[in-house]
């Protein structure tokens, strides 16, 4: 009995100890592994926004007919989500796309990337079903009566987490200036729950309470962490009308009213504008508004910056630009941040 | 001939084995002896409802029980492993067959557990028994029902040689004291040949014989003739229970 | 010859542990060297709130799981009846579908539009109801598989017997089976109320709000990042640690 014990204990100890040494070594396992993988195939990674997820789908399988050698690999989640699994996950990406260009720039300059390809635009508009109630009375004029129903429900994405809610609540803020009612955010959002602008200088500014603090009426809204979350609401009737980006209402086939361009965070021209909302999130980072325009990267710690580079070329080519205004997504002529750091390739596509 | 006590006239069909008995008892000490496999808890089962027959019926003292649940038939039933309670105190055990009626709960067990000589163990649990007090046990738990009938499977299989012996005293006892018919079920010649008024012999599912002992014993149906010359005893046996009579 | 085969018990048994305890201890570890995040997590109401909320959610998923799915295990115990292995089937289901998925169905099914929701004065979407319903939905089959080995495992000779005593079939339940699976019941009902606080991926489409801890685990890692996010995770393991060890004293004591 006591030798059992003894033979548990000695081999426990040993093998914890050689997983401490393990753990210790480990990086150094890793750096070797590159060599070894090059005659299998090659594994590209993309990290990308959860509403550019159609495109790269397009994109992956255009890239993969082209190099037979290499197999694309996306991973959806929120901008800035994807980022932190490679500046805190330390996971290793080929390339990273968010739909913040500005958020490359603040969350990975200069340690993890440094520059940025602007690559695509986007718009806010109110999504619905043929279900959704006042469906065939909405449009672009009085969707903001139709949402002050008191049977009307609707959605946005939580702000803390996804650029696509902060700029649905840009989008609201927007349009009392842009229709001169001051009571159109305060009746749709205000009312019911924490969320509050407050016009400083004027510039219009909402303080966003923590995520937990949000306190939203249920019965009114319906806040999700993520605007893909809302689809499911939007599907099974929970809720009537939600704001999303043009590319993802489109790929999901639902019905849609697109705003006046003075609000709908798409368009260049009204850059001026957009500028007097502002959103300073929970962990303290303020967004100003802009126009919608995705950004992408290739990590310093890539491992295929060869391949990434050709699957940012094909993004920003003809072809590529194609398949996004295919999809919703219009292209904008590609643009560059840090244009110094860009790879040569790559400089020939954007302007400077 | 006395007069039949129990009567089963029954088929059942278990998937791989059938059950196709006519076995007939009067007020006695009946064993129902055969090998293993033959049936012979599966008969305990239809007598005591737990099993129902597809076709058939039972008889208990000229009253059709077939359709009876097992809670109305008012059978003790002791399987093999005597199935005590055991999250149950020794007293719980043996008062669990009796209704609600409190007062005369306390000394109907206890003198049942006086006549079994289990006065002293009734705080304790099943578990901290010995084989034969397990058995005083599960007798003593039957028998409080006041039963028509007791069916005891394989009664002394879980205990010593020693202990075999004392208990077959104990259980003759039982059947003499109580006036209780007993069913009892084994593989054993010699239980057969020191507890039966009447014995069946079973096999396969059917019962080949039966009737008195000493009938049985000096049978001339071959299976029958078979089944004790394989118990490689027969003849020195009959000798024994020629003696015994 | 003996000790090698101790030696193998020894070194497979091992791994696998390590396999558990290293991510945890790391965590925990990790969180060490930012002690005063973890300071100002245990000082934040929303934490509390979150963690006990969770546990009371899931101790009402696991009360329903219990007087629901006791029955339904004594039923897949002990009798046979058509349909049976149908039945097996579709508790098991839970355990493969995709949590979001389950979350959309039982949106679709508990949503303001839904089967049930549509006529329910019961609010479930972005609700405590919610928040059960989903919990309950991951958790039940592994009550019900803990029940079900707990009623199998008891000799079925010992109800036989209850019953030729003359107790019915429900006073057999109560009085026979029902106590003999006493430890099976308790120890199925912490797995579940286990598998319920740990549950995320249904929650988050059915209730987003009021936020459990998970959830806000969750949130806390997209808004703010992993410091954030850290601190509130170890809290709830080390919580649910403690709690579950307390249990697993008591379930043992017992059968001392």
């Amino acid at each position: 009995m006591q030798k059992r014990s003894v033979a548990m204990f000695v081999v426990f100890a040993t093998l914890l100890g050689g997983c401490i040494q393990g753990i210790q070594d480990s990086k150094k396992i890793t750096s070797g592994q590159t060599e070894a993988e090059v005659t299998e195939k090659i594994v590209l990674k993309v990290f990308h926004a959860g509403s550019l997820t159609e495109p790269m789908k397009a994109f992956k399988k255009a890239f993969e007919e082209k190099c037979p050698n290499v197999e694309v690999q996306c991973e959806a989640a929120g901008s800035a989500a994807t980022i932190r699994k490679v500046t805190e996950l330390g996971r290793t990406a080929d390339i990273v796309a968010s739909a913040d260009y500005t958020l490359i720039p603040k969350m990975m300059y200069p340690d993890y990337a440094n520059w940025t390809v602007m690559f695509a635009k986007n718009q806010i508009v109110l999504a619905y079903t043929d279900k959704s109630k006042y469906a065939n009375e909405i449009n672009s004029e009085n969707w903001y009566q139709i949402l002050r129903r008191p049977d009307v429900k609707f959605g946005f994405s939580n702000p803390n987490d996804d650029p696509c809610g902060y700029r649905s609540q840009m989008v609201l803020q927007l349009a009392e200036l842009y229709y001169n009612d001051s009571t159109i955010y305060d009746d749709l959002v205000a009312k019911h729950s924490n969320l509050k602008f407050v016009e400083e200088n004027g510039i219009y500014i909402l303080r966003m309470p923590k995520s937990e603090d949000i306190n939203p009426d249920t019965s009114k809204l319906m806040i999700r962490s993520m605007e893909m979350e809302l689809i499911h609401g939007i599907e099974t009737g929970e809720i009537d009308y939600y704001f999303i980006y043009r590319s993802v209402a489109q790929q999901h086939n639902h019905r849609f009213i697109e705003l006046p361009p003075q609000i709908d965070l798409s368009s260049a021209e009204y850059a001026d504008i957009y500028k007097k909302v502002k959103v300073v999130l929970a962990n303290g980072k303020g967004v100003v508004g802009k126009p919608i325009i995705y950004g992408i990267t290739i990590p310093e710690s890539a491992e295929h910056k060869e391949y990434a580079e050709k699957f940012i070329e094909l993004i920003v080519s003809k072809e590529g630009q194609r398949i996004l205004k295919e999809l919703g997504q219009p292209p904008v002529v590609p643009s560059v941040d840090n244009v110094d750091n860009l790879p040569e390739d790559l400089k020939e596509y954007v302007k400077p | 001939m006395r007069e039949v006590f129990l009567e089963v006239s029954a088929e059942k069909n278990l998937g791989s084995f059938r059950l196709d008995v006519e076995f007939s008892m009067s007020r006695s000490y009946c064993v129902v002896l055969g090998p293993t496999g033959a049936g012979k808890s599966l008969l305990l089962e239809l007598i005591a409802g737990i099993l129902k027959p597809d076709k058939g019926r039972i008889l208990i003292d000229g009253k059709d029980v077939t359709n009876l649940p097992p809670e109305k038939r008012n059978i003790g039933f002791v399987p093999q492993d005597y199935a005590l309670f055991p999250h149950m105190s020794v007293y719980k055990n043996i008062a669990y067959g009796l209704r609600r009626d409190k007062k005369g709960k306390r000394k109907k067990v206890e003198e049942i557990a006086e006549k079994l000589g289990i006065s002293h163990i009734l705080d304790r649990k099943p578990t901290t028994l010995s084989g034969g007090e397990r058995q005083r046990v599960a007798l003593a738990r039957a028998l409080i029902i006041q039963p028509k009938l007791i069916l005891l499977d394989e009664p002394l299989s879980a205990v010593d040689l020693r202990t075999k012996e004392k208990l077959m005293e104990e259980l003759k006892l039982v059947h003499s004291e109580f006036e209780i018919p007993i069913v009892h079920v084994t593989h054993s010649l010699i239980e057969a040949v020191t507890l039966a008024n009447e014995v069946a012999i079973m096999m396969d599912g059917k019962i080949i014989e039966k009737g008195k002992t000493k009938d049985v014993f000096s049978s001339q149906v071959q299976e029958v003739a078979d089944f004790l010359a394989v118990k490689g005893l027969f003849k020195k046996l009959s000798d024994v229970f020629e003696q015994w009579k | 010859m003996r000790f090698s085969f101790y030696l193998f018990l020894a070194v497979l048994s091992s791994i696998i542990v390590l396999f558990i305890l290293l991510p945890i201890v790391a965590t925990l570890s990790t969180q060490f060297y930012d002690f005063d995040g973890l300071l100002e997590a245990l000082g934040d109401k929303a934490v509390w709130n979150s963690i006990l909320l969770t546990y009371y959610a899931a101790m009402l998923s696991t009360l329903i799981a219990v007087v629901f799915g006791t029955p339904l295990a004594y039923l897949l115990a002990r009798y046979g009846f058509p349909g049976k292995s149908i039945i097996e089937g579709i508790t098991d289901v839970p355990v493969v579908i995709p949590h979001t998925v389950a979350g959309i169905t039982l949106l679709a099914v508990f949503g303001s539009n839904g089967l049930i929701g549509s006529f329910s004065p019961v609010k479930f979407v972005d609700a405590l109801p919610g928040i059960v319903v989903a919990m309950l939905f991951v958790s039940i089959p592994i009550y019900i598989n803990a029940a079900r080995e707990g009623f199998s495992s008891i000799d079925i000779r010992l109800e036989q017997v209850a019953r030729t005593l003359g107790a019915s079939p429900s006073r057999v339940f109560f009085t026979i089976s029902l106590p003999l699976v006493a430890r099976h019941i308790a120890a199925g009902a912490i797995m579940s109320w286990a598998r319920a606080i740990s549950e995320f991926g249904a929650i988050i489409v059915i209730a987003y709000y009021p936020m459990v801890a998970p959830t806000l685990i969750y949130e806390r890692y997209v808004s703010t990042g992993l410091s954030a996010a850290r601190p509130v995770a170890v809290i709830l393991i080390l919580l649910s640690l403690a709690v579950f060890v307390v249990l697993r004293l008591l379930l043992w004591g017992q059968k001392r």
